[in-house]
């Protein structure tokens, strides 16, 4: 065989040979090609994660991202910022003295919203009609954290919010006027299906807050309706009416002690501990301590609370921090009542709803009806921390009659039961109770009256409000 | 069944061909090869029928026979050192002697080029940079990637700390994706391997754990350097393409060494190494010995009644200053009283560190068998007490010349590698933390326990009690790791015609590390177990790679030569992490889970499947042109439902200039080369659906809370949208390049300039919260690279005793973010810290560092509030670079007679780093710059209330803490410091004592190495070759308490029998 002529054959004319090797090449491309897509079918599902959950295991998910809310840095931040804690250390040192910038918050607006708002949407669609109770705890925990984040940040997407899915990825702010609206609404709807009987599947102990009871939902949805009623005092002028209509709804729905009061529940577990207690006792000691403007307000009342509140200093007092000394020593601290491992962290109590009612009823002009109110809060307050009423505090401090009764008086009570929540500092930027000065340490003018729009938002939705100016007040706290 | 069909049929047409093949006449041809110089005889010259496949090698004596077929007309002789000769066949007779002339210019180097393909350096279109297997020896590095250091122009190496075993990343020329993998493959002897550094982290864990626990080392770090035969180094996606999705960073080729006959005519040679290393710390920040633990010292003030006051400005009558506070171990600070008797903690700490390395190889090479089988082992231990490292490989290769058709042969490696590590980076138990931040006051060595880093009671003597006494932490604290890892290839080569070879290769890598964490009880880290932990993680890695290639080799015309490739490729990666957490030990100081009150498991794996068809052709004229064009299409798992498969082409061309013009004295070789190609990058496993995720809860400060809850258990949908649209990214790169010679050799330079477009680049887009998602994963941005790199040589002195060699490389590249996503400007890279984080911002360079800064006008002055410190910009931008604006290395090397004295000097210039660990001790008071604290300072800036100058002095301590270090309304800027660098990486003196006379010892290798000896840097701390996330993470520039650097001589002696 003689095969001189290769460069014509391979140019120009394939022999018989190079047509046999063209065929085999052609033949293996289509046979590998179709082998190589097969090789690679079948393995584009992860063995890791689920692609769907039941609703039972939504609502735990959604439940401990508002404990992450109420019991984690929002509560300290208030806090701090209501004076009733002190921030000596490290960032705590910086968030006392109104440092806090867009991004230090970042964590906490993707909480309330990609972790408790977009899975509480998830829940009510994946529970269905069919199961009105989860659908309505789902109504009222959107209200609870869609009220955390306006009080926070004033104007908050809600309407053009949670659209990831359909691929919107930009959500125009809704006013916080419209926002409050809202939340009255969410929670009226909410009540509506708590009432309803007809469920295939109800909670239990997936609810870690009321263990599925809707009784117990109604009441605290009641309560949030008369908080966020409170809230527009300075905006609509007939708020008391409505306030009071839905503390009694609160009322005649249960919520008449300690024992209704929405908790944020932790546990003995390093991964469940009170993150109050996994703050200051664990992982940043020393960070923050008792606050000398509250622990002097309680001083002044001789308050029987103060032992369960806080640690006695190293001179066996009850003493906080001065305002913007940064001192660490000789300061009390936060005690076990509010931070053990699994201490509960109060998101709504019966003593917040008494003084709403106080608080209300004073606006109303039924001075005998606050005066009640005011000391059925103080006492109820003081036998829940405390066990007793102690009878010395209750006749200098909750026997308020008409006469006596005053918006200062309900708001200091107010202030003091409502150690480790938002409340107070909320309160404060609406009554100015109690009379705050600012950290003088601070660079700012005056005491910070909103938080910044977080980083995430200014950066990646080019429909957001953005306001980084602290002293900016949000509707609400209108000037 | 159809399919079978055409199985059988192809086969058939094979066998058919292989018949055929069978029935060509060939002649025999035989000879001798010899040097022109001194008549020596040549082995191992690479013979080759030109237009055919078929290559056979000459033997001890010089003597080669070679079957060519009739048609064939010249042969081929190669061998490295030598000028290649292509000669006529005799037509009168079948001897063929052959002399050749040594190759001084270096025309016939030869380069494994992708797919261990080997080609001659002249014939590349693209730039590719070899290393010898001599000078990674020579480095004493352990770590290969650690070893390419400084010696490959457009190689940036980063070392991340001094510790045993510590990682070592690369980057070949900048990074071409924002958060997948950065580094080029690693292939061994054709076959990809592992080079990736892992983490521990519990499935519980919300934070990025790169940031705090051990240095962890890359796989790479398996591979004995004393094995290696030499380093290709596939800069771009130029060179790399035909490794289509893993091909976009380019890729480092490894050869080892397989059995060869030397020396003399043997058919065996072994050779016994043995080498010492001592190790010392290279560099520590400069602390402060005046002032110990306490507070309220640092220039504040007392008042007429003796009272303190935290408070400066004008100062009232009858106030003083003090620069004195008092002692306190309720703080953290050095903030207190003056000492005189300060303790040098970390000179106390750390200890010279030992490495013994031992390596045996033994060589032999037969008529048809070539075989190498080695031996080392390596034992470190390391300058923080109780860490060390040790490696043992056993490497055995093989070729087999089954008859003039079948070729088969292996490459295996096994490998135990691991040790025990210590604790590092923004961790309570962390070495650096607690050693540095202790004041001078505190002898951390003086506890009067059982050791002396522990109280009578057994708890932790500490300076305060939230970290962890170092001692107690490399003590009571250890990790260790141990990995079994077996990695290989075999292959078999049919040649069924002469000009057509058919291999078929098959490798696999595959490794289980077995890593423990203990916490001693009475721990600080981790900071919500008191109670102690034994942790236990197993990860696992399994990848199976084929590949199939058919290669069909013909001289078209006597000049024009065709070569065609056409090949297939399999490869399926699958990892795994078990994690195995107890807590809360019931008998102190046993590890064992079984004693752990409180438990916790998770565990995760992932498989990614590609495959691939590919074509190489080759087209070349003469020895002066070639154009050689590629393509790959690829299909992959983790694509999405979009489009199945994707194709990456390439066409590059060289022209070998004066083969046309001719060399003169000056020039004596002249080459362009021009290359264009796309690689790609793999999308990362399971990103194309949404899951349900078990969400955990943290806000950074504390370990948050998560499930299982209270006996519940819950699960929620991710935060991460997945997308079914997803592409593989693409890597398109443009270079041009010179490979200029001149004088005969004596100076070369070698000179590309390239432009890289990253595009399609997959990045968690974040997503606005709002959306109730943190991010989508999406093929959206675009990067760019582009840069120079040169290579210049030369030996200005040269005879026949004494040579001196100049060797520099040198390169600069831009890397520039093009774009991110529609309405995104800017994305974290990896979650860092909250204060400062690593960025891809659109118009910057990619990691660019991202942090607080100075509020400052438009004349760039700082702004000073009333209290008389600077503001703080509310946005957070761009704060430093990390990556150098050049970097190069310049090798001197001197011989005279069996002497050789080198020295390679290291530059970087440019390359900032967050210097967190300074700006912490600052503010702890501790840093040398806090020592001035009795008097006042003033920022300059101007008043934020009128624009006036600032007049505002601010106390020792308001300045050092809050300004310059970084308490309260601190900017991160501040500690953002240059990391450039000038180190003399290697100093070496070696000798070559030849024993003639000794028939059993050749020769004699004795040599000392001393690395690092010099560093010039004015970073303020430790050796800025340092990464707190170490080689398994995009981030650079951060320094946090990272472990510090080295400096060490090496003492090595060498047997060759």
């Amino acid at each position: 065989m003689d095969r001189k002529h290769q460069v014509q054959f391979l140019i120009i004319k394939p022999t018989r040979i190079m047509r046999k090797i063209s065929l085999i090449a052609a033949l293996g491309v289509i046979l590998f090609a179709g082998a190589c897509k097969k090789y690679v079918e079948g393995e584009d599902i992860s063995p890791n994660v689920p692609a769907n959950a039941p609703p039972p295991l939504i609502l735990s998910a959604a439940e401990l991202s508002v404990f992450a809310n109420y019991g984690g840095n929002m509560s300290r931040l208030a806090s701090m910022w209501a004076q009733q804690n002190a921030g000596c250390q490290f960032q705590s040192e910086a968030n006392d003295q109104y440092q806090v910038d867009e991004g230090d918050i970042s964590n906490e607006w993707s909480v309330i919203y990609v972790q408790g708002l977009k899975n509480l949407k998830v829940l009510k669609e994946k529970a269905g009609a069919e199961n009105p109770h989860y659908q309505g705890i789902s109504n009222v925990l959107t209200a609870l954290l869609l009220g955390t984040a306006t009080d926070f940040w004033g104007d908050v997407p809600f309407t053009d919010a949670l659209k990831g899915e359909a691929l919107q990825y930009t959500a125009a702010y809704d006013k916080q006027e419209d926002v409050l609206k809202n939340i009255q609404t969410l929670l009226s709807d909410g009540i509506t299906l708590l009432n309803s009987s007809n469920n295939i599947i109800v909670p239990g102990g997936d609810d870690f807050i009321y263990g599925g009871d809707p009784a117990r939902w109604i009441g605290f949805a009641y309560l949030l309706k008369a908080r966020y009623h409170m809230r527009t005092s300075k905006r609509d002028a007939t708020w008391y009416t409505k306030a009071l209509a839905a503390v009694d709804s609160a009322k005649a729905n249960g919520f008449t002690d300690g024992s209704a009061d929405a908790n944020c529940v932790f546990g003995t577990n390093a991964n469940e501990y009170n993150q109050w207690y996994a703050f200051s006792k664990i992982s940043r000691r020393g960070y923050i301590k008792a606050n000398k403007t509250f622990t002097d307000i309680m001083n002044g009342l001789n308050d029987p609370r103060r032992s369960f509140y806080f640690t006695k200093n190293d001179s066996g007092k009850y003493e906080g921090s001065v305002l913007g000394s940064s001192n660490t020593r000789n300061v009390s601290e936060i005690g076990t009542y509010f931070a053990s491992a699994n201490s509960p962290t109060p998101i709504a109590t019966y003593a917040e709803l008494c003084f709403i009612e106080a608080e209300a009823a004073l606006a109303a002009g039924n001075k005998t009806r606050a005066a009640n109110a005011h000391n059925d809060g103080v006492i109820g307050h003081l036998i829940q921390v405390t066990g007793l009423a102690d009878a010395a505090y209750v006749a200098a401090n909750a026997s308020e009659t008409a006469s006596g009764i005053d918006l200062n008086k309900i708001m200091t009570q107010k202030y003091i039961a409502g150690y480790t929540m938002l409340e107070p500092y909320h309160d404060w930027r609406r009554t100015g109770i109690p009379a705050l000065v600012k950290n003088p340490r601070s660079n700012l003018t005056g005491i910070a009256r909103r938080l910044p729009t977080s980083i995430d938002e200014r950066l990646y939705n080019s429909k957001a409000t953005v306001v980084n100016n602290l002293l900016e007040p949000v509707w609400w706290d209108a000037p | 069944m159809k399919r079978l069909q055409h199985i059988l049929k192809a086969a058939a047409l094979l066998g058919l061909l292989g018949v055929q093949s069978l029935q060509a006449q060939t002649r025999l041809i035989v000879g001798t090869v010899s040097a022109a110089k001194d008549g020596q005889n040549l082995a191992n010259v690479s013979v080759s029928v030109v237009g055919t496949n078929i290559n056979v090698f000459s033997d001890n004596e010089g003597r080669y026979a070679v079957n060519a077929p009739a048609s064939a007309k010249k042969l081929q002789f190669t061998l490295n050192g030598f000028q290649q000769v292509t000669t006529d066949i005799p037509s009168g007779s079948d001897k063929l002697d052959i002399k050749m002339e040594s190759d001084e210019v270096g025309l016939n180097t030869v380069t494994i080029t992708a797919l261990g393909i080997s080609r001659q350096q002249r014939a590349l279109g693209y730039s590719s940079q070899n290393v010898s297997g001599a000078e990674i020896q020579g480095s004493g590095e352990q770590n290969v990637v650690q070893a390419i250091s400084s010696k490959v122009a457009g190689a940036f190496v980063q070392g991340s700390g001094g510790t045993p075993g510590a990682s070592a990343k690369i980057i070949l020329r900048g990074n071409a994706t924002f958060t997948g993998n950065n580094q080029p493959l690693m292939v061994v002897d054709g076959v990809p391997i592992d080079n990736s550094t892992s983490q521990t982290s519990a499935g519980d864990y919300p934070f990025n754990s790169n940031l705090s626990g051990v240095n962890n080392s890359n796989r790479g770090i398996d591979i004995n350097p004393d094995d290696i035969e030499s380093i290709s180094v596939l800069k771009g996606p130029a060179a790399a393409a035909l490794y289509g999705v893993r091909g976009a960073n380019g890729a480092i080729i490894i050869t080892t060494k397989r059995g060869k006959a030397t020396r003399g005519g043997r058919n065996f040679s072994a050779s016994l190494s043995s080498s010492v290393e001592w190790s010392k710390v290279n560099k520590l920040p400069e602390i402060q010995t005046g002032y110990g633990q306490g507070v309220n010292g640092g220039g504040r003030f007392i008042d007429s009644a003796g009272t303190r006051k935290a408070f400066a400005g004008t100062i009232p009558p009858g106030w003083s200053l003090v620069d004195g506070g008092t002692a306190t171990q309720a703080a953290p600070d050095a903030w207190g009283p003056k000492i005189s008797n300060a303790i040098n903690n970390a000179e106390n700490f750390f200890q010279t560190g030992i490495t013994y390395n031992n390596n045996l190889s033994v060589s032999a090479g037969g008529e048809r068998t070539n075989v190498r089988a080695s031996i080392g082992n390596m034992n470190q231990t390391g300058i923080v007490p109780n860490t060390k490292f040790s490696r043992t490989s056993v490497r055995v290769n093989t070729d087999t010349r089954l008859t003039n058709k079948i070729t088969f042969g292996s490459s295996l490696n096994f490998i135990n590698s691991g040790g025990t590590r210590s604790q590092n980076g923004s961790n309570l138990s962390g070495v650096m933390l607690s050693l540095l931040r202790t004041p001078a006051s505190f002898d951390l060595s003086g506890g009067k326990g059982s050791d002396p880093w522990k109280n009578p009671d057994g708890s932790n003597y500490t300076y305060f009690a939230p970290y962890d006494n170092p001692y107690w932490s490399v003590y009571e604290n250890p990790f260790t790791d141990d990995v079994n890892r077996l990695l290989g290839n075999t292959y078999i080569t049919y040649r069924p015609l002469d000009w057509l070879d058919v291999t078929y290769r098959v490798g696999i890598d595959q490794w289980t590390d077995s890593r423990k964490q203990i916490f001693a009880v009475g721990s600080n880290q981790p900071d919500n177990a008191p109670g102690g932990e034994s942790s236990e993680n197993v990860l696992r890695y399994k990848e199976f790679y084929s590949d199939l290639l058919i290669t069909a080799r013909r001289q078209l015309t006597d000049d024009i030569g065709l070569n065609v490739l056409l090949g297939n490729n399999l490869n399926s990666r699958f990892s795994s992490d078990q994690y195995l957490r107890g807590r809360d030990l019931a008998v102190p100081e046993f590890y064992n889970i079984n004693n752990a009150a409180n438990l916790y498991a998770s565990s995760s794996s992932g498989r990614v499947k590609t495959a691939a068809l590919f074509l190489n052709a080759e087209l070349s004229y003469k020895s002066m042109l070639y154009l050689n064009v590629s393509g790959r299409n690829e299909w992959a798992s983790t694509f999405g439902t979009a489009k199945s498969s994707f194709f990456y082409p390439s066409i590059n061309t060289s022209f070998v200039f004066t083969e046309l013009t001719g060399t003169n004295k000056i020039l004596s070789y002249g080459k362009v080369r021009l290359a264009y190609a796309t690689a790609g990058i793999n999308p990362p496993a399971y990103a194309t659906r949404t899951y349900f995720v078990q969400p955990s809860f943290t806000d950074g400060f504390t370990s948050g809370i998560n499930f299982p809850y209270l006996g519940q258990n819950g699960f929620g949908q991710s935060g991460g949208l997945g997308n079914s649209a997803l592409e593989p990214e693409r890597n398109t790169g443009m270079e041009i390049g010179f490979d200029l010679r001149f004088l005969k050799g004596r100076a070369s330079l070698d000179l590309t300039l390239y432009n890289q477009q990253s595009s399609n680049i997959i990045l968690s887009m974040p997503l606005a919260p709002s959306t109730g998602f943190s991010g989508v994963t999406q093929n959206a941005g675009k990067m760019e690279n582009r840069g120079i790199e040169m290579v210049l040589g030369g030996t200005p002195i040269k005879s026949d005793k004494f040579t001196w060699e100049v060797n520099v490389n040198w390169a600069s590249n831009r890397n520039e973010v093009l774009q991110l996503a529609p309405g995104v400007e800017e994305i974290n890279v990896e979650a860092a810290f909250a204060s400062n984080g690593s960025y891809a911002i659109v118009g910057e360079p990619y990691g660019v560092l991202y942090g607080t800064k100075w509020l400052r006008n438009d004349a760039g002055q700082l702004i000073i509030g009333s209290n008389g410190l600077p503001l703080v910009d509310p946005k957070r931008g761009n704060i430093g670079v990390p990556y150098p604006k050049w970097y190069g290395g310049l090798r001197n090397t001197f011989t005279y007679k069996g002497f050789t004295l080198t020295a390679l000097l290291d530059v970087r210039r440019g390359g900032q780093i967050w210097n967190g660990t300074w700006g912490r001790l600052t503010r702890l008071g501790i840093t040398d710059e806090t020592a001035e604290r009795d008097r006042l300072y003033l920022i300059e800036g101007v008043k934020a209330s009128d624009g006036s100058p600032n007049d505002r002095k601010v106390s020792a301590f308001d300045y050092f803490r809050t300004y310059r270090g970084d308490a309260g309304s601190y900017a991160s800027e501040n500690a953002i410091q240059d990391g450039s660098w000038t180190r003399l990486r290697e100093l070496g003196l070696s000798y070559t004592l030849k024993l003639k006379s000794n028939k059993l010892i050749q020769s004699l290798d004795l040599g000392i190495v001393g690395k690092n000896l010099l560093l010039f840097t004015e970073y303020k701390g430790i050796d800025p070759e340092t990464s707190l996330t170490g080689a398994g993470s995009n981030i650079g520039g951060f320094d946090y308490f990272n472990n510090p650097g080295l400096k060490s001589w090496i003492a090595s002696i060498k047997f060759n029998f």
